[in-house]
């Protein structure tokens, strides 16, 4: 995971939304997001099927 | 610790029935024992003396004028400081909430326990917006294990856990989004139950994470833990992921020794990392009910990450306006957390709902064989205050967030599952999930009550 990748989207997103994210917290947010992508690269490289819908109320 | 502390809520709530004791008394002893030991223990946030007093008084005159009272007749119970309790900040673990206005009524859970009779003696600690595993707040104090003092009480409903552990009430009320009752079940060595999605109402609790968000009791026996879960069941219209079924009551059923349960024991990613006290008492429980084979729940370790990715982005949501205006109040525990989580892409959030629906169904073709699947609750027993780092399978990660590792796949489908804390003397407990299929609570009310009878799963008064 390229962290300054990481820190360069949060720094867009969170101005183009604002929610500033100040600089003491930055670096934490950087490696908070890391880890995020980084359990879901698994999961973002699954093919599901189109019809592989999300419940909008969940029944299990 | 005296006798009244020692039994279970059915037979103190038997006791105050028939008048053999007051519920006052009842109650004093349940404050004496929270006055002498909470200092130590940090497991409450406010105690109510006063109220729960007024209340015992009132059972007391009730049973006096030959009124009928609940099934939980006088037992104290306590509440994780996430659900609304009536003059009582909901804290939900945050310094932010400190000047919140007191709840004007009690959560939906919090009224069906109080309408059973239990008395409510106090509200308890826990993580910050429910968001860790630890109970270590950073405004609100680390809660200690009753069990080792220098150990972790798990999280995030630890207070509550600890509480019942200690003997500070007979039952608790805990929520579960990640494993939140399992794990402090698991590290405090009592039995807690997360139900099925939607089974229990949660309306009255602060939001953590719509979709995952359970709440759930915490006892130190099946019979108190099937108790306090019968009083809850039933529909609210106040939330709309609340059940419309029928309530199913397992109490009744808990001697039932004539069913035999098939049973699996989950492998794969429910074994990796896991140190060998965990498996070990995953195989007690194992060859006590019987199971017949090792299964595999294929794309465990996606749905755990489903979890945590749908954990960070609605936690991030919900709180979000605090975090742009108030960053530097949030415990530094959580709020890079719920930064990052408030900036993920829409993508990743909407492939973790949609990945869930494919999951359920790979958790449904397994129960069409099984009643019941184990599992590890906690790679570990307790782990110690402020440990940072947790080995598992041979690499250092962070504590935090992999102490959950084995029951954010479970919730993450809203399979009931109850936490049974399974012991060898002189060691620390350590919990075992019982998980059955939807809506099937009974079944593994009936698996951890089989481990109880034979021994092998015990929550006694922690020293």
């Amino acid at each position: 995971m390229d962290q300054e990748a990481v820190g360069l989207y949060i720094d867009a997103v969170s101005q183009a939304i604002d929610l500033p994210i100040p600089a003491e917290y930055r670096q934490g947010v950087i490696d908070n997001m890391t880890l995020i992508l980084r359990q879901a690269e698994g999961l973002m490289a699954l093919q599901l099927e189109s019809t592989e819908e999300a419940a909008p109320v969940f029944h299990p | 610790m005296n006798d009244l502390t020692a039994l279970s809520a059915a037979s103190l709530a038997d006791l105050v029935r028939e008048k053999k004791v007051t519920a006052t008394s009842v109650v004093r002893d349940a404050l004496d024992r929270i006055n002498k030991l909470d200092p130590s223990l940090n497991c409450c946030t406010t105690v109510l003396s006063e109220s729960a007093l007024s209340q015992a008084r009132a059972m007391d005159a009730r049973l006096a004028r030959g009124e009928a009272v609940g099934p939980l007749a006088g037992v104290p119970a306590v509440v994780k400081n996430l659900f609304d309790v009536e003059g009582v900040v909901t804290l939900a673990g945050a310094k932010l909430r400190r000047t919140a206005e007191p709840a004007r009524k009690d959560a939906a859970s919090v009224r069906s326990l109080r309408e059973a009779g239990a008395i409510i003696v106090a509200t308890t600690n826990m993580d910050e917006f429910a968001y860790g595993f630890t109970t270590e707040n950073e405004f609100f104090g680390a809660t200690r294990n009753p069990r080792d003092r220098e150990r972790l009480a798990g999280g995030s409903s630890g207070g509550s856990a600890a509480a019942v552990a200690a003997g500070l009430a007979h039952v608790g009320l805990g929520s579960d989004t990640n494993g939140s009752i399992r794990v402090p079940a698991s590290f405090s060595g009592v039995f807690g139950l997360k139900p099925t999605f939607g089974r229990l109402s949660r309306a009255g609790t602060a939001p953590f994470v719509a979709s995952l968000d359970h709440v759930g009791p915490l006892a130190r026996s099946v019979e108190d833990l099937a108790l306090a879960y019968d009083m809850m069941q039933g529909p609210d219209a106040d939330d709309p992921t609340c059940t419309t079924r029928m309530p199913e009551f397992v109490r009744a059923s808990l001697g039932e020794s004539r069913i035999r349960l098939r049973v699996g024991v989950l492998g794969g990613w429910f074994r990796w990392g896991a140190e060998q006290a965990a498996l070990d008492a995953v195989d007690t429980a194992a060859e006590c009910l019987g199971a017949s084979r090792m299964v595999e729940l294929a794309e465990s370790h996606l749905a755990r990450a489903a979890a945590f990715v749908i954990t960070a982005a609605e936690g991030g949501n919900i709180h979000r306006e605090n975090l742009r205006r108030q960053p530097g109040a949030f415990d530094n525990a959580t709020r890079d957390r719920l930064l990052a989580g408030a900036l993920l892409p829409a993508d990743f959030v909407i492939q973790a709902q949609r990945f869930r629906r494919r999951f359920q169904k790979a958790a449904e073709k397994l129960f069409a064989d099984f009643d019941i699947l184990l599992a590890p609750a906690t790679p570990c027993a307790a782990l110690a205050l402020g440990q940072q780092t947790l080995n598992l399978g041979g690499v250092e990660m962070l504590a935090r967030a992999h102490i959950g590792i084995y029951t954010q796949p479970l919730s993450f489908i809203g399979l009931p599952v109850i936490a049974a804390p399974m012991a060898k003397l002189g060691a620390l407990p350590i919990g075992v999930q019982i998980a059955a299929a939807p809506w099937a609570e009974r079944r593994a009310f009936q698996a951890a009550a089989q481990l109880e009878r034979a021994g092998l799963a015990a929550a006694p008064v922690a020293a």
